[in-house]
C-alpha cells in the first residue's frame, strides 16, 4: 500500500468541521478544567477539615478512574438524571472534569510555594481573605505552574479521540468513516496524526510565549 | 492631677510558644501613643514574635493584648484563644508593618504594592489611591520608581516602597522588623534619616526592632532590651546604654557593637 499524495490532500477539507470540533472540546474541556481545578485546588485546603478530606477525596478518585470509564458513565448516566446534553457536550464536560482532578493537583504545588511572608503581608494589610486570594496569592502560585498546567493542555488535546466512543465525530472518527466508504486508511489515519503533531507543536509553542509573557512581567 | 491617656499599646503577661519552644514567656508592657521604642535582644529573645502578635497574624497562647483599648482575642473554655472577626479586621487597621524581608508582591510595580490596600481595604476610588500611593512614594524618595517591578529595585527601595505600602493605609502604630539589617550599609543612612522624621511627628507609635545601636540610642524615646521572652530593661536610652544600672543592655550593646 503506497501513500497516495493526491488522495490525501483531496480529503483534506473533510476534516475542516472535525478540526473545530477537536479544536473547541480542548477549548472548553480546558477552560473548566483550569477553573474546576482552582476552585478544588482552593477546597483541598480549606480549614474546615471535611470540606478538605472531601475534596482530596474527590480528587483521588477522578485521577485513579480511566477517563474513558468516564465518558462513558457521563453518556449514560446522565440523560438518566434528567440532565440533557448533547455528545459534545457531555464529552467535554468528562475530559473537563477529569483535567481539573489534575490541574488541582498542580495548583496545589504552586499555592504551596507562595512564601509565607505573602500571607503575613496581605493580612497586615488587612486585605480579606478572598481578596488575599484573588489578588495575592493565585496569580503567584498560577504565574509558576504554566508549564505544568500547559503540559496538560496538550494531553488534554492527545485525549480528545476518546470522545469518539460517544458519537462525537472528532478527527479520528472522521478518518474511520473516510477509510470505511473508500477502504484506504493510511491516508486519513495519517493526516490524523499529523494533525495531532501540528498543534501540539503550536500549543507547546503557545505556552512558551505565555511563560515568557509572564517572567517578564514578574521581573 | 493631669489625667494620663490610656495607652495605645498595652501588654500583660503575654505568651507564646512554637512548638515546645517557649518564645514569649510573660511580657508586661504599656506604650503611650506618639513614642517611638527601639526593640533590641540577642538573635531568638522573641522580637519578631513580638511583632507579630503585635500585627495580630498570630494568637497568643495567654495574657493580654490590647490595641487602643481594644483586645481583639478572647480566650475560649479550653483555653484556645480566638478573634471576633469584625475586631481583628479593625484592630488591625490601626497598626501596620515593614517586615525584615519587605515581603512585597513581585508581581506588583511599587504603585500597585502601595494602591492594594487603600482601595481595597479602604475602599477608595483607584484615582484617589493612586494619588495617595504617589504621594507616600514621594515621601520615601521613590516618585520616580512608581512602576518599577519589586524586582528591579535595590534592597534599599524596596524596603521605602514597604513603608510607603504600611503607611498609606496611615496607622497610629508602626511596627518596624529589623529595618537595617538587611541592607548594605550605605543604604542605612537613608533609611533610618525617613524613620527618624517619621518619629519626630508624634502622631505616630512606632516599634523599631533593630540591630544597629547607634539608631537606637539616638532616635528612640525608650529602648526595651529582650532576653529569654521577657522585657529585661525598658527605659529611656540614655539610662539602658550609658547609667550603671543597666548593666545587661550595657553588656549586650558592647558585645554587638564590639566597643
Ligand atoms: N513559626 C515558627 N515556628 C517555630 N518556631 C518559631 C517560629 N517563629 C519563631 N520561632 C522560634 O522562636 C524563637 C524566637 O524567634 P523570633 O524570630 O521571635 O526571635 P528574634 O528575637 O526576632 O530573633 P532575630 O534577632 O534572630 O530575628 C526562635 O527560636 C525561633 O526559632
Ligand atoms: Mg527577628
Amino acid at each position: 500500500m503506497i501513500f497516495d499524495w493526491n488522495y490525501a490532500l483531496g480529503i483534506l477539507p473533510q476534516f475542516a468541521p472535525a478540526l473545530w470540533i477537536t479544536l473547541q472540546a480542548t477549548a472548553a474541556g480546558m477552560l473548566l478544567a483550569l477553573t474546576l481545578g482552582l476552585v478544588l485546588a482552593l477546597l483541598r485546603r480549606c480549614d474546615v477539615a471535611w470540606v478538605s478530606w472531601l475534596t482530596a477525596g474527590v480528587i483521588e478518585f477522578v485521577r485513579s478512574t480511566p477517563l474513558l470509564v468516564q465518558i462513558y458513565f457521563l453518556f449514560y448516566v446522565l440523560p438518566e438524571t434528567g440532565m440533557r446534553l448533547s455528545a459534545f457536550a457531555t464529552g467535554t464536560l468528562a475530559l473537563g472534569v477529569h483535567y481539573a482532578a489534575y490541574c488541582a493537583e498542580v495548583y496545589r504545588a504552586g499555592l504551596d510555594a507562595v512564601p509565607r511572608g505573602q500571607w503575613d503581608a496581605a493580612a497586615a494589610l488587612n486585605l480579606g481573605p478572598l481578596r488575599t486570594l484573588w489578588r495575592i496569592i493565585v496569580p503567584q502560585a498560577v504565574a509558576r505552574v504554566v508549564p505544568a498546567l500547559g503540559n496538560y493542555l496538550v494531553a488534554m488535546f492527545k485525549d480528545t479521540p476518546l470522545l469518539s466512543a460517544i458519537t462525537v465525530v472528532e478527527l479520528l472518527q472522521t478518518a474511520k468513516m473516510i477509510g470505511a466508504e473508500s477502504f484506504r486508511y493510511v491516508e486519513a489515519l495519517t493526516l490524523v496524526g499529523v494533525f495531532f503533531l501540528l498543534l501540539s507543536l503550536g500549543a507547546a509553542a503557545l505556552i512558551r510565549v505565555v511563560e515568557g509573557r509572564l517572567q517578564v512581567a514578574h521581573a | 492631677m493631669p489625667e494620663t491617656p490610656p495607652p495605645i499599646i498595652r501588654l500583660r503577661g503575654l505568651r507564646k510558644s512554637y512548638g515546645n519552644v517557649q518564645v514569649l514567656r510573660g511580657v508586661d508592657l504599656d506604650v503611650p501613643h506618639g513614642q517611638t521604642v527601639s526593640v533590641i535582644g540577642p538573635s531568638g529573645s522573641g522580637k519578631s514574635t513580638l511583632l507579630r502578635l503585635l500585627m495580630l497574624l498570630d494568637a497568643p497562647d495567654a495574657g493580654e493584648l490590647e490595641i487602643d483599648g481594644e483586645s481583639p482575642w478572647t480566650a475560649e473554655p479550653g483555653g484556645r484563644m480566638r478573634a471576633d472577626n469584625a475586631r481583628l479586621r479593625r484592630v488591625r487597621g490601626k497598626v501596620g508593618m515593614v517586615f525584615q524581608h519587605f515581603n512585597l508582591f513581585p508581581h506588583m510595580n511599587a504603585l500597585q504594592n502601595v494602591m492594594e490596600a487603600p482601595v481595597s481595604v479602604l475602599g477608595l476610588k483607584a484615582g484617589e489611591a493612586r494619588e495617595r500611593a504617589l504621594d507616600y512614594l514621594d515621601q520615601v524618595g521613590l516618585a520616580d520608581k512608581a512602576e518599577a517591578m519589586p524586582a528591579q529595585l535595590s534592597g534599599g527601595q524596596k524596603q521605602r516602597v514597604a513603608i510607603a505600602r504600611a503607611l498609606a493605609l496611615q496607622p497610629r502604630i508602626m511596627l518596624f522588623d529589623e529595618v537595617t539589617s538587611a541592607l548594605d550599609p550605605e543604604l542605612v543612612g537613608g533609611v533610618l534619616a525617613l524613620l527618624r522624621g517619621l518619629a519626630q511627628r508624634r502622631t505616630i507609635t512606632m516599634l523599631i526592632v533593630t540591630h544597629h545601636m547607634r539608631f537606637a540610642e539616638r532616635c528612640a524615646d525608650r529602648v526595651l532590651f529582650f532576653e529569654n521572652g521577657v522585657i529585661a530593661e525598658d527605659g529611656p536610652p540614655a539610662e539602658l546604654f550609658h547609667d550603671g544600672v543597666h548593666e545587661r543592655t550595657r553588656r549586650f550593646v558592647e558585645a554587638v557593637t564590639g566597643d
